[in-house]
């Protein structure tokens, strides 16, 4: 009889546990950014955006007219910094390391489904600023990235953020 | 126990062809870009046939009032279940992504995504999992009913429950081949088609494991014979409509049911048994007929996966006879049971009511919670799924009534709790969905991609994003950044455009000048054009502001 | 022979244990970003091969009926955009040229040898005897009716598309298109190099879904986005497949069925309008020229 007793509690306790683990595990997945650094390139966003005005479209030439935001190559960066720039230590390490960077373009693999349009240009036209999916240049410079959800695309699309009202049909973005 | 190692035999060679069936994905059987269903549907039609013969001999039976019903009932459930585990899991190895198969449950727009319940399939989903739960709900009420006679009313009620919803279930999985376009697939009468050619074929497996058992049900045979009859009519539709006719499937599932009618051969138990498989052989056939009328250029995996259907039912129907013999040694006691049968036998009237109630309730809120959150789809388009959904809650209502009669209100709440638990953890887990594991999953952005097309419109996006960094939105420098760093270069006034000249300050652009880099490569001759035409409607417009 | 219980209950549970580890499709860590490398262009021949080869599966044309005019899309009475196709039988000469061009815009893959035995070819736009066929995108599209997951969906601009990822490949779209200009993904054909990413604006199809002629729908996408974004009007115009581009004799013509200055409406003025009689009643959007109405 003692064992029997044994066995319910262990069988009870494992069904209890297991069901909380499932629901604080369903709890947890459900971030709306994350943070990982995904390039080992020390560029500085808030320095160049904020610090000297530059807009987002300097280097990610498509941002603000553009389907996707693009990345840049290297002769974007040597547009400027053809000259030694400021007086900070490094910045001799760093000119030496551009004029010795491959001229191949810098390629970037978004976290944006292949079989989504995102049209960045669009988007700004209609008011959606960078910051709003990106996050501040700060926040970039420490490594957030936006995960792109399509219950997130389309609380925006239905009008609940805020924006205006946009289109929900499947065929505007998936390809 | 011979049936285990039947089973066993026929199931482990099953489970490579349904291992490799997963891994392979559908090219291992034999489909074709024109035939896009293959064995796997036609074994799930099947077994899904098979699985209603439990609750036709169990819960019709029982509504009907047949005598003899309570000597077939046990076994007629036992195998409803396991056919039912076997014909569930056939689907899921037929779909091209089988970890996707949660996309077909009719969640509203929770997800942002909603199914398109205008399509069978999730008609299918919805009934065959409440079909599911209902008759697992089923038969342990009966189980538990030898135990505690008090529980002996709810199973009329139940049974009402459960003999709509089977006849549903078949109508709907008749309705994956009726609704479309196959002219092989269509009719009006494909419902009861289907509905007696899954009663033939289960009436057949009943008399076949009762006989394993050792037993004999005569009205059985009785309704072997007429069954095949009826499926004979059928048979004869299908000749002449549709001049569909294969004279082995008449033969084995007509013409050697007819031998019974010999009451010398009737009476060899072999030759029972032989009867009623080749009923079921025909009536395999028949629907991998349906499903594949060309070609059979089958593969292994097409024949690993009928060894697994067979060999999936046999272990699980044994296994779970064995547990029932342990747990409920009464159920399998032919003396007990005609004992118990005859206790008085009430209708548990106000329960069964309340619980139509509930279940009506809840299709209601789903079709309105439906169609509040996707407007594109009527109501209409909801029923084949109601009622199921309307049978699930009532039976589930059902079963907190009858476990109130046994257990304590304590005992209940725990087990609601646990249940709750899981369903909601099961269901986060539906709601979050799997992660994209495509092959190629995201986006390459590289300055490659997405160039702006050249047009007058767009010099001024050029403009932006390529020139204003220095020169400005409006062509007056950019003073935060240029001022800093930069000598500053001259103004570009009207005058000096026009003496400089269109074709030089192309030629800047693309080559560079003092500080300026070159843009040859990063823009094309064209944009440069564009550039500068829209650098002089930059001077021109601010010029004309000066003036006023 | 006995089988102790305990043994069949381990037995059972490794060999379910090594079912469900088989089945299992891996997801993937993060992509790290790096410099592109150039990569090989793949051989452009091989893709050539496999369409004649297709070819001599079938043999004969489809049948062909009358059909009206296609006219608004069912769904969106009130769009004025319904993208449409029209390819004149009396000037295609059946060379080909558009099923290629077919294949390498969208990135469609080949096919496995075992495959091609079975006739399991992936081309979106095939060719019946020397007639190209390809979706006929329906108004009333009987593969839309019957997909469960809402995967295969018209588009606002009145042809019928396909969302990958809602797609798990019940195949049931296929099983009802009479037209079968549906094709499954058996081979993951990307891991086996038979896909190629010709195109950097069409996502490769993983193994186990649905897909077919998609009218170039990252091009009409792509026109609407830029004309959207720079404020001009956008009534389709201007923006052309890659079977109508890559046409020696301008055969196919495409355009908005609801633009009476599109090209498409004023060159199938006067003609006789046919569609493959299988999907005929469905209000196709891709017809057929044949002589004078």
């Amino acid at each position: 009889m003692r064992t029997r007793k044994v066995k319910w509690i262990v069988i009870w306790a494992v069904l209890i546990v297991g069901g909380a683990g499932l629901v604080a595990w369903d709890l947890a997945s459900f971030p709306e950014y994350f943070y990982e650094r995904s390039s080992r390139v020390p560029f500085n966003h808030e320095k160049h955006a904020e610090a000297l005005g530059l807009d987002c479209s300097k280097c990610h030439v498509g941002a603000e007219a553009g389907i996707r935001a693009t990345m840049p190559s290297k002769a974007d960066c040597m547009d400027c910094h053809n000259l030694p720039l400021t007086e900070s230590e490094g910045i001799e390490r760093l000119d030496k390391a551009l004029l010795n960077a491959p001229d191949a373009p810098f390629v970037f693999t978004s976290l944006l489904p292949s079989n989504v349009v995102f049209p960045h240009g669009l988007h700004v036209k209609s008011g959606v600023s960078c910051e709003t999916c990106h996050g501040s240049a700060k926040e970039i410079d420490a490594g957030r990235r936006p995960q792109v959800r399509m219950q997130d695309c389309l609380a925006c699309h239905q009008g609940k953020l805020g924006f205006p009202k946009a289109s929900t049909d499947c065929a505007r973005c998936h390809r | 126990m011979n049936i285990l190692i039947f089973g066993i035999a026929l199931l482990l060679p099953g489970l490579f062809a349904v291992d490799s069936a997963l891994t392979l994905g559908p090219s291992s059987w034999d489909i074709s870009q024109q035939r896009f269903w293959g064995t796997p549907i036609a074994n799930f039609v099947f077994w899904i046939g098979l699985a209603h013969a439990g609750t036709f001999f169990s819960a019709i039976l029982l509504v009907l009032g047949a005598r003899w019903q309570h000597r077939v009932a046990f076994m007629a459930e036992l195998s409803t279940l396991a056919a039912l585990m076997v014909a569930a899991s056939f689907p899921l190895i037929h779909l091209g992504i089988p970890s996707e198969f949660y996309q077909m449950i009719p969640m509203g727009n929770l997800r942002s995504v909603f199914v398109n319940p205008e399509s069978p399939l999730v008609w299918d989903f919805v009934a065959i999992l409440a079909y599911g739960i209902v008759s697992s709900l089923y038969i342990l009420l009966h189980l538990f009913s030898l135990q505690k006679s008090s529980l002996e009313r709810f199973r009329r009620p139940f049974a009402w429950i459960l003999f709509p919803l089977v006849l549903w279930v078949h109508t709907i999985v008749s309705m994956d081949f009726a609704v479309t376009f196959v002219p092989n697939w269509q009719g009006a009468y494909f419902p009861l088609y289907f509905i007696f050619g899954a009663l033939y074929s289960g009436v057949a497996l009943v008399l076949v494991l009762t006989e394993l058992s050792g037993r004999r049900v005569r009205a059985v045979e009785d309704l072997l014979i007429s069954f095949s009859w009826a499926i004979l009519a059928f048979w004869v539709w299908e000749a002449l409509a549709k001049g569909i006719w294969h004279s082995e499937i008449l033969v084995l599932g007509f013409l050697v049911p007819q031998l019974l009618w010999i009451s010398k051969i009737r009476e060899i138990q072999g030759a029972r048994v032989l009867v009623a498989i080749s009923g079921m052989v025909s009536l395999w056939w028949e629907r991998l007929l349906l499903v594949q009328p060309e070609s059979l250029d089958w593969t292994w995996v097409d024949i690993g996966l009928l060894s697994f259907g067979i060999g999936a039912f046999c272990v699980l129907f044994s296994l779970l006879r064995r547990g029932v013999q342990k747990a409920f040694p009464l159920a399998l006691d032919e003396n007990a049971l005609e004992e118990l049968r005859a206790r008085p036998v009430q209708f548990a009237r106000k329960p069964f009511w309340i619980s139509i109630c509930f279940g009506a309730l809840a299709a209601l809120l789903f079709a309105v919670y439906f169609v509040w959150n996707v407007p594109s789809i009527t109501w209409m388009r909801l029923i084949p799924i109601l009622f199921p959904i309307a049978a699930l809650t009532a039976a589930l209502s059902l079963s907190f009534f009858a476990a109130r009669k046994v257990w304590s209100s304590k005992r209940i709440a725990w087990i609601l709790g646990i249940l709750l638990l899981w369903g909601v953890g099961v269901w986060g887990l539906v709601f979050r969905g799997s992660d994209v594991s495509y092959s190629e999953a995201f986006v390459t952005v590289s300055d490659q991609a997405g160039k702006l097309k050249s047009s007058a419109v767009d010099a001024r996006e050029i403009w932006n994003a390529r020139c204003a960094a220095c020169h400005g939105k409006d062509g007056n420098l950019n003073r935060k950044f240029v001022h800093e760093y930069y000598p500053l270069p001259q103004t570009l006034s009207l005058s000096r455009i026009d003496s400089l000249g269109m074709d030089s300050l192309k030629r800047v652009i693309l080559d560079g000048r003092n500080y300026m880099r070159p843009f040859r490569g990063r823009i094309s001759d064209k944009e440069a054009a564009a550039l500068v035409h829209y650098l002089k409607s930059m001077a021109l417009q601010k010029e004309k502001g000066g003036l006023e | 022979m006995k089988i102790s219980r305990a043994s069949f209950l381990k037995l059972l549970a490794g060999a379910m244990a090594a079912v469900s580890l088989f089945g299992c499709r891996k997801g993937k860590p993060l992509p790290r970003n790096k410099h592109a490398k150039s990569l090989n262009k793949p051989d452009k021949n091989l893709w050539q091969k496999e369409i004649d080869e297709a070819r001599l599966l079938k043999p004969r044309p489809e049948p062909l009926a009358p059909v009206p005019r296609p006219g608004a899309h069912p769904k969106f009475r009130n769009g004025n955009i319904r993208f449409g196709m029209a390819i004149d039988l009396d000037i295609c000469d059946g060379c080909g040229k558009c099923a290629l061009a077919c294949m390498l815009e969208n990135n469609v893959p080949r096919v496995t040898s075992e495959d091609a035995k079975k006739g399991r070819y992936m081309h979106w736009l095939e060719l019946r005897g020397k007639m190209p066929v390809m979706c006929a995108h329906c108004g009333n599209a009987p593969c839309e009716k019957v997909c469960p997951t809402g995967a295969a969906v018209a588009s606002p601009d009145g042809f019928s598309s396909m969302v990958y990822p809602r797609c798990i490949g019940t195949r049931f779209c296929g099983a009802n298109c009479p037209l079968h200009a549906r094709k499954f993904n058996y081979a993951d054909s990307l891991t086996l190099g038979l896909a190629a990413k010709f195109n950097p604006e069409v996502p490769l199809r993983p193994q186990g879904v649905m897909e077919k002629c998609s009218l170039c729908i990252q091009r009409l996408q792509n026109a609407r986005i830029q004309a959207k974004t720079f404020g001009t009007e956008w009534l389709g115009k201007n923006v052309f497949p890659a079977c109508a581009e890559a046409c020696p004799k301008g055969a196919i013509l495409f355009g908005n069925w609801l633009d009476p200055e599109s090209e498409l409406v004023r060159k199938t003025q006067n003609r006789g309008i046919y569609a493959p009689k299988s999907v005929a009643k469905f209000l196709p959007a891709v017809v057929y020229l044949r002589g004078k109405a």
